[in-house]
């Protein structure tokens, strides 16, 4: 099946309206095979607030670089990204800048007080 | 990227978009789909139907309800893939078609189409998978 842009935007809007905002949460080790168990690892940096923006029938964080203190230290693993106020919840792939995941960071390790970077955050529904 | 069930559900809930227009067309043409899928289709208008029913969604997946939908066909050939949009053509999706047991989105009674021998859709499946 494929969907045009237009359709594509309007499924999207789901995750990104302006009224929309959600927590994103970066963990060490693999992620869990399945988005429905609990998060493993270390949490190693999370904020909330963040909106995302629906538009050429991709979604992608509105503010990038978006930079906040580490939380935890170790080795970036995956992503959580949690709609506020819903059960909606995305696990993404996490690398360097160029490395083709769905977040792209300014470095893979997290260390408890150093800021650290969201480069780029894209990904394509449907 | 992987999507939990909540949010599948939700996403292809958003099919609605579509069904919120006033009319709603499903089309079915010969041929292979336009490999863009932003033009305007291709091959031969085959079949047509106005989708009154709306979808049921569970599982990731939504599925029309009110099936089968009958109609005789309005030129000849072989079923390739159909194509759902609002009455404005702003927004569509174009599906695979096959037959019974076949796995495709778009479930006909025959892919022969023939004037005068009414054809029915069965299943048409909006699946949003984990990943």
């Amino acid at each position: 099946m494929k969907i045009n842009t237009a359709l594509r935007n309007a499924i999207a809007s789901v995750l990104a309206s302006p009224s929309t905002q959600g927590v994103l949460s970066i963990y060490s080790g693999a992620a869990p095979a399945s988005p429905e168990s609990a998060a493993t690892g270390t949490l190693l940096w999370r904020h909330s607030g963040i909106g995302l923006i629906a538009e050429d029938g991709q979604v992608h964080m509105g503010e990038t670089p978006f930079t906040a203190n580490a939380e935890g230290t170790g080795a970036a693993g995956y992503a959580r990204y949690s709609l506020t106020g819903t059960a909606y919840m995305i696990q993404l792939t996490v690398g360097l800048d160029g490395a083709d995941k769905d977040i792209a960071l300014d470095t893979m390790d997290f260390v408890a007080g150093e800021p650290a970077s969201i480069t780029c955050f894209t990904f394509v529904v449907l | 990227m992987q999507l939990n069930m909540a949010l599948r559900n939700k996403l292809v809930t958003q099919m609605k978009s579509v069904q919120n227009a006033t009319h709603v067309y499903l089309r079915v043409y010969s041929g292979p789909p336009p490999a863009d899928i932003e033009s305007a289709p291709t091959g031969v208008r085959l079949w047509a139907v106005e989708i009154t029913t709306k979808f049921s969604v569970a599982d990731g997946v939504a599925v029309l309800t009110g099936l089968p939908i009958a109609a005789n066909p309005i030129d000849v050939g072989v079923a390739g893939y159909a194509r759902i949009s609002d009455q404005t053509e702003t927004k569509w999706a174009d599906f695979s078609v096959g037959l019974t047991g076949s796995f495709q989105e778009c479930i006909l009674s025959t892919l022969d189409m023939a004037l005068g021998v009414s054809a029915r859709l069965l299943e048409l499946n909006f699946i949003q998978p984990e990943s």
